[in-house]
């Protein structure tokens, strides 16, 4: 076993009489590609959202790189190397894919409004800074030709792309994606595959993914943890949790 | 002293009223189509020049002219969400404002070249005579009021609950997409809606007369159902209620005790208090955003 | 279509794409400074007020087109800055102390007022903004020390050294020069961080926290970059209209401002200028269109309010882009002539309520 980055314990949430989450532990290793399975409503973005403060879990504790995340502000969680994408994605609908990968820079910005609005020196080298990185990731996931375009105008696989670019800009230590293959059809999800073993290699960034299509999580992933109801299903090598009687009883049902 | 502390509350409570029908109008509007309609002031207005011209030109009775003037506001709401409003279903919460604001505009200015700009009066209809009770006089006019509303609120309750097209209209309001689904048209619902608040509103303009008087700009007033539905949580017909008496209770008290001047704002100082305390409004539920 | 090579990845968001843009927009400033020597007082004095609610429509842009919130009490920044600029020129201090103070107050009470607002969200600030409008409404009447209540109050135009901007066509170069430098650093808003953090807040609030934009500094900032505006150009407009009373700054103030943006363009710079020409010209132009109306129609004073009505429900529903937008189809379309597609601006829309 290597180096634990994030341990989340004993995780509970309740959304009026719905238990989300009852105790849920997961440990994430530092390097590793990791994948939350279970069928749906199992809780499984629940869990990411308390993770990245979107929800304020009722009870437990989470820790990264060995510091106390639990109750840290939602805006802030970018500073410890928390990044993520959403289910539904989330993207400014109304700016183009440039300026939406440019805020994944926000977190590093280094000017005030003052400086902002002068727009000289330190604010432009800035600028420049931060539009190379996003050039480099644009270059990373094939997004040029789609640099300009405004969201809306933009398909819905390279929304996906323009997602998880925006969140590598951020330059986390982990990454947190929630479906990063729904609605992409078999060629883009071969490319997210490569992508996904080529940002651990890169850029060394850590991966904790929720993910339906088990081809993708067997092919790519070290580790899996399965959830039902909100518990703790399984978690341990890809083998052995797709093969363990409750997981397999979880996704085919009873008898 | 304390007798007059009753009056000022009794009064206070009728021009409540009055804030709450025009609130609920909001509200259903609201609810069911996601609008806030910043015409609804107007369109009560426009239900008591409605009123007064049946009652002063055609000399109509005066409950001849009532149910006349509803029939004409329930046409004229759905024409408004015929023309201006459904075109622009889903769209962002500012178009929709500001549509609606347009429209009171308009509705505003055409009552103006119509019917001039001055102050009318009802002629007929209810007369105000004080009512004793022991050494307490209250006003006809506002037994009125609070009875009429009183009614109103009873026969909403009985056509949400208990009307097949009331219930239809409800579960509309609360998944468009399941009640489509379900068989209810959610367009003529929309139609329905509309004309239902317009018809409130000019209830409510109707018994505005007799105290406020007719003017182009009592719409106005209307505005002050705001912070009545806001105060109600925006989404419930009693909230409503409980929020326009306290409005107007609170202002008619502010008359009295504080500084000339405060009454006309007593309302949006309360609005921007509850607010600042409780966003969601004292009736309100908080939302939470699935991502 | 044009192309251009980039050399530079800043060039992206240089203020003129193009050389050809730098020359008309060259050429557009110098016939901007050349007209009120060739047209007569009265028109310089539209040009005035339209330059006046130029800075307007930017701040009122920066809050509701770009940041998303809205806001129905703008004319209450308006009235500060006119009124500080009134008071402060008035008890002696200089114009040029008066007018930043003017903007600043504006600004320090946009963010007083941007500090609820981070807990509201949509209709609710509409309404609650609606309701800080009325109160200020109030306060204008009622605070007759500063504000001389209803009778209103007189003000000088100002003099720089030798420089005296009392005739309105000096006064006009000045109103131009801060809008320059109002657009200039709007533009510089709008193309770093600060700009893009207060856009991300509108379009997903949830995603911009979590790329680290905290919505209480940037939703607090909109209000009071946007105050900041509204306040400098109400000092301005105190110094052009020289008289200002209670009348100036109501409830129809407000609503006309966000009309401006409506139909000039949300989310737009060139849609705020569009915006400010607009509403000075309409009413121009209905003056001179009612000789040709009936009398019945065409002599009635809500005619005026009637047409705007009119012309904003027509916008929100054909054009929800504006002037602005028009201008983007209209370009768009000699730009790919013969291949201009229709669906090129289709209208997206979101089914709310069928979830949940």
């Amino acid at each position: 076993m290597g180096e634990t980055l994030l341990k989340a314990e004993n995780m509970s949430i309740r959304f009026g009489g719905v238990n989300a989450l009852q105790n849920v532990d997961i440990d994430v290793e530092k390097g590793s590609i990791h994948a939350l399975i279970g069928p749906n409503g199992a809780g499984k973005t629940t869990l990411l959202n308390c993770i990245s403060r979107v929800y304020k879990a009722d009870s437990g504790k989470v820790t990264f790189q060995g510091k106390d995340i639990t109750h840290i502000k939602p805006y802030k969680i970018v500073n410890e190397g928390i990044a993520r994408t959403f289910q539904n994605i989330e993207l400014f609908a109304n700016v183009s894919v440039m300026d939406n990968m440019l805020l994944g820079c926000h977190s590093r910005r280094k000017t005030g409004f003052f400086q902002d609005a002068l727009f000289w020196g330190k604010a432009r080298k800035q600028e420049n800074r931060f539009r190379t990185k996003v050039e480099e990731i644009i270059d990373f996931l094939d997004l040029q030709a789609y640099r300009m375009e405004r969201i809306n105008n933009v398909p819905y696989g390279v929304q996906k792309n323009v997602e998880l670019g925006r969140a590598l800009v951020m330059e986390p230590t982990l990454l947190l994606l929630d479906e990063p293959s729904s609605g992409l059809n078999v060629e883009e999800t071969q490319d997210l595959a490569f992508w996904l073993e080529d940002i651990r290699a890169d850029f060394g960034m850590t991966i904790l993914l929720i993910e339906h299509d088990m081809r993708l999580v067997m092919d790519v992933c070290d580790r899996i943890t399965a959830l039902n109801y909100g518990k703790l299903l399984a978690d341990g090598k890809p083998k052995d949790v797709v093969s363990h009687p409750d997981v397999v009883k979880a996704y085919l049902g009873e008898d | 002293m304390e007798l007059q502390l009753v009056q000022q509350i009794f009064s206070g409570i009728a021009i409540g009223s009055i804030y709450a029908l025009v609130a609920v109008g909001f509200i259903l509007i609201y609810k069911a189509t996601d609008v806030i309609s910043f015409a609804q002031g107007d369109i009560m207005m426009f239900g008591a020049f409605v009123a007064y011209t049946f009652l002063t030109f055609l000399h109509l009775p005066f409950i001849l002219a009532v149910v006349l003037t509803l029939a004409v506001m329930a046409v004229f709401g759905i024409l408004i969400e015929r023309v201006v409003l459904r075109p622009l279903v889903g769209e962002s919460v500012l178009s929709m404002l500001m549509v609606t604001v347009g429209v009171g505009m308009v509705i505003r200015n055409v009552a103006g070249m119509i019917w001039g700009y001055d102050t009318y009066q009802f002629g007929g209809g209810i007369s105000d005579v004080p009512v004793r009770l022991g050494e307490l006089a209250l006003s006809s006019v506002n037994l009125w009021i609070i009875g009429v509303t009183v009614v109103m609120v009873g026969a909403l309750f009985y056509f949400f609950n208990k009307t097949k097209m009331g219930i239809s209209m409800e579960a509309a309001s609360q998944n468009q997409l399941a009640a489509y689904l379900m068989g209810i048209g959610v367009k003529r619902v929309f139609s329905n809606i509309w004309a239902l608040s317009a018809v409130v509103a000019a209830v409510g303009g109707i018994l505005l007369a007799p105290i406020h008087f007719v003017n182009y700009n009592m719409g106005f007033i209307g505005l002050r159902a705001f912070p009545a539905a806001v105060l109600g949580g925006f989404g419930s017909i009693p909230g409503a209620i409980v929020g326009g008496i306290i409005i107007g209770v609170s202002e008619s008290l502010a008359g009295i005790y504080l500084p000339a001047g405060f009454k006309d704002i007593f309302a949006y100082i309360i609005l921007i208090l509850v607010l600042l305390i409780r966003p969601e409004g004292i009736f309100g539920v908080a939302e939470r955003k699935r991502v | 279509m044009r192309f251009k090579k980039r050399r530079n990845y800043l060039e992206d968001i240089d203020l003129f794409k193009y050389r050809s843009t730098a020359v008309w927009y060259g050429i557009l400033l110098i016939i901007m400074l050349s007209l009120p020597l060739t047209v007569g007082t009265y028109w310089t004095s539209l040009m005035t007020l339209t330059a006046i609610y130029a800075i307007v429509a930017l701040g009122m842009n920066l809050l509701t087109g770009y940041a998303g919130q809205i806001s129905m009490g703008h004319a209450a920044f308006f009235a500060v800055g006119a009124y500080t600029s009134a008071y402060l020129t008035g008890i002696g201090v200089s114009f040029w102390v008066a007018l930043p103070a003017g903007g600043i107050l504006s600004a320090l009470l946009g963010i007083f007022i941007g500090l609820p607002a981070l807990r509201m969200k949509g209709l609710y600030l509409a309404i609650a903004t609606m309701g800080f409008g009325f109160i200020m409404e109030q306060v204008i009447n009622s605070w007759d020390y500063v504000t001389h209540g209803v009778n209103g109050r007189q003000l000088l135009r100002p003099t720089l050294g030798p420089i005296d901007f009392t005739s309105d066509k000096v006064y006009f170069y000045l109103v131009f020069f801060v809008l320059l430098v109002m657009l200039l650093l709007m533009k510089n808003i709008l193309r770093t961080p600060t700009g893009r953090a207060m856009t991300a807040v509108r379009d997903s609030e949830v995603a911009a926290e979590s790329m680290g934009v905290n919505l209480a500094v940037y939703k607090t900032a909109a209000f009071a970059v946007s105050a900041l505006y509204t306040g400098i150009a109400g000092s301005l407009f105190a110094h052009h209209m020289l008289f200002i009373g209670p009348e100036n700054f109501d409830v129809t103030v407000s609503i006309n401002f966000l009309i401006m943006i409506i139909i000039g363009g949300m989310g737009s710079v060139h849609g705020s200028i569009f915006g400010a020409i607009f509403m000075t010209l309409l009413p121009e132009m209905i003056a001179l269109g009612k000789d040709f109306l009936p009398s019945v129609i065409g002599q009635q004073s809500g005619l005026q309010g009637t047409v705007y009505g009119i012309l904003l429900v027509l916008f929100v529903l054909f054009e929800p882009l504006g002037i602005y937008g028009r201008w983007l189809k209209v370009k768009f379309f000699f730009e790919t002539f013969p291949f201009y597609k229709k669906d090129t601006f289709k209208r997206i829309r979101k089914y709310t309520k069928s979830e949940h």
